[in-house]
């Protein structure tokens, strides 16, 4: 059965972990011009599905830059581990991670004075199983798009850890607040760009279903270069924390900017939903 | 260090013992004529708090001295444990298994908890129980065997853990208010989540004891069971040389009672005022902060309060807190792990006040700003 979560997006989790690789030094490779004073730290692993239990496996000697300037970049360990020195502050980023085996992937920070940010596991799947999956589910992925990867987390239950959410789902509009429709909307049969996926409880990746399942994760596939916001909602939990490692702020607090890139998947666009007070 | 906050830390001082010859000394009670032996330090403002006993251990003991409960009366998990180098700083999660017959229930009043030195956290969690086969959680837990799990249990077991409400330390006993207890099933699977951080220049041993004490029940019998709930404020931005204070209010969504409030930040932390506080559902969408329930003054010494009797709270009320910082640094600070790094938390244990009703999740998170 092929299965994936963001279970280790445990707020602890990212710091604890990135924190003793910081104490390890794993390290900037010295290329590029650095931009700033703040570091990001992370760990890259492999994206595994037929898994059961989180052994998660890191990506060794994957590229990671800020783009699209490609300085300064590093390189990610044996374990998947990298620290990317010499940002810039008060900014927001893309930062890229490329491997000759994976599907290259773009993540979005919020960079200020305060966050020398250590990120959340960034996830890339090898391009065999990008394969295997438009062999399953008879997928075509369109030249000139790109896609989005997205989540929402809750609070877990009296602990400092977050835990996927079960029933959001989202949409996305493009700047002036048109919504895009998506291959797999009511009536957009034919249309594109789409479709919009949620995994199943299994893990499975699942067109078919309209709100996410309690791996709390989804994607949209074939959007068009450009910038978009993507919005997020449950009948019954407010969405509107944001992580500044997980999309741009808009003015709408349940809603997180994202880009799309021709070519990449732009990965962790999401939001903390939890019950109102 | 700073990875993960010990939910009760009130005031157990780790005091030296000096002429420690044995392997460990084990008295009991709260005094100081037993040789080597002190009773912990109150500080802070806990009206109710037990004078606990703190004990040393040699650095590379692997004694922890907790008897098990007599039969009939409870019983003993203990981890296998690990050899931890020099200034080795690691984290692990052992699964252990109450005992009996599956789905015999035990209620559970008190814990008493024994750890060997250099501990850094711990956290105690039960997987959900059900049926023959058991649940997902259960699944991946598997018994006796020790996992690096760095950043808590959930990273191999995933987030259906449910944590039990427990102190750490040394040798603590751990009584749970009257009327509520713990509630465990023969067979099920407990998650032993440890942190330690050997600071001493030997091999150190990272072991752990849990005493369970109370008694089977028959299957239909009901117990409240306490809970912990944390209110999260990630929205720190201390400036250099500059104070920051920020203010997070929570709710609860059904009616409770509150046991016990504490204060998590770190060392540039000052007062936290805490307020009672009735938010927007009870209060026509605008949330009204009430009165001061106390205020913390020092995250070390003072960082908690113990309701005596425990506070009825309804359902749309909760607190509201205020993390005041003083940065005496060169450079900014925010939200992070590590001593370097601050926090902002307001955590505590309750139950629910209806008998029979299903506890709710009671956490709540607050990351930046919505304006900068």
């Amino acid at each position: 059965m092929r299965t994936f979560s963001l279970r280790a997006l445990g707020r602890v989790g990212r710091y604890a972990l990135a924190a003793s690789l910081l104490a390890g030094g794993c390290g900037d490779d010295g290329t590029g011009e650095a931009r700033g004073p703040l570091h990001v730290a992370g760990v890259i692993q492999n994206l595994e599905l037929n898994t059961e239990r989180q052994e998660f496996t890191g990506v060794a000697g994957a590229r990671v830059c800020l783009y699209p300037d490609n300085a300064p970049c590093t390189t990610s360990d044996a374990s998947g581990a990298y620290l990317l020195r010499g940002l810039p502050e008060n900014t927001d980023v893309i930062l890229s991670y490329e491997h000759p085996d994976y599907v290259p992937v773009l993540r979005l920070i919020r960079l200020f004075e305060t966050n020398r940010k250590i990120l959340a596991p960034s996830i890339m799947g090898t391009k065999e199983l990008a394969e295997r999956l438009v062999e399953d589910f008879d997928f075509e992925s369109r030249p000139g798009r790109g896609s989005l990867q997205f989540f929402a987390m809750q609070p877990s239950n009296g602990v400092l850890q977050l835990q996927e959410v079960e029933g959001f789902t989202v949409e996305v509009r493009d700047l002036e607040g048109n919504t895009i429709r998506l291959l797999g909307d009511p009536g957009e049969e034919d249309g594109d760009p789409g479709p919009r996926v949620f995994a199943s409880a299994e893990g499975t990746p699942d067109p078919r279903l309209t709100s996410s399942t309690r791996r709390g994760v989804g994607g949209i596939a074939n959007l068009e270069p450009g910038d978009y916001d993507l919005v997020f909602s449950h009948p019954t939990l407010e969405c509107g924390e944001r992580l500044s490692e997980a999309g741009w702020r808009t003015e709408a607090p349940n809603a997180a900017r994202f880009t799309i890139i021709d070519g990449w998947v732009t990965s962790m666009v999401g939001m903390i939903c939890q019950r109102p007070l | 260090m700073e990875v993960a906050l010990s939910y009760s830390r009130k005031g157990i001082a780790r005091s030296s013992v000096a002429g420690l010859t044995a392997a460990f000394l084990a008295t009991v009670g709260c005094t100081t004529e037993g040789p080597g032996v002190e009773c912990a330090s109150g500080g802070g403002n806990l009206p109710n708090q037990q004078c606990i006993p703190s004990l040393r251990f040699q650095d590379n003991s692997v004694v922890v001295p907790l008897e098990a409960p007599m039969d009939g009366e409870g019983f003993q998990l203990a981890t296998q444990g690990v050899t931890l180098g020099p200034l080795d700083d690691d984290e692990w999660c052992e699964t252990l298994v109450v005992p009996g017959e599956r789905g015999v229930k035990y209620a559970v009043s008190s814990f008493d908890v024994a750890m060997t030195p250099h501990f850094h956290h711990l956290f105690v969690a039960k997987a959900p129980f059900g049926g023959a086969e058991g649940t997902e959680t259960e699944k991946l837990m598997i018994p006796g065997e020790r996992v690096r799990c760095i950043g808590g249990a959930h990273v191999v077991y995933g987030s259906g853990l449910v944590p039990i409400p427990l102190q750490q330390g040394e040798l603590v006993h751990q009584d749970y208010p009257e009327g509520v207890g713990l509630v465990v099933y023969g067979g099920q699977k407990i998650s032993v989540n440890y942190h330690y951080l050997n600071t001493s220049s030997e091999n150190a041993v990272a072991k752990i004891k849990l005493n369970f004490n109370g008694g089977l029940v028959s299957a239909d019998e009901q117990v409240i069971e306490l809970q912990q709930f944390g209110y999260y404020n990630q929205d720190i931005q201390i400036p250099p040389h500059g104070r920051y204070a920020t203010t997070m209010e929570g709710t609860f969504s059904q009616d409770v009672y509150v046991r016990d409030l504490f204060r998590h930040t770190h060392g540039l932390g000052r007062n936290v005022p805490v307020h009672l506080f009735s938010g927007p559902m009870n209060n026509d969408g605008v949330g009204m902060v009430g009165e001061l329930v106390f205020t913390s003054t020092d995250y070390q010494n003072d960082p908690g309060w113990v309701f005596d009797p425990p506070l009825f709270v309804k359902a749309g009320d909760g607190f509201s807190f205020t993390c005041n910082w003083q940065n005496d640094r060169d450079y900014p600070v925010g939200f992070g792990p590590t001593a370097d790094d601050e926090m902002c938390m307001l955590l505590g244990t309750w139950w629910v006040a209806n008998p029979g009703e299903e506890p709710d999740a009671q956490d709540l998170y607050k990351f930046e700003p919505t304006d900068e």
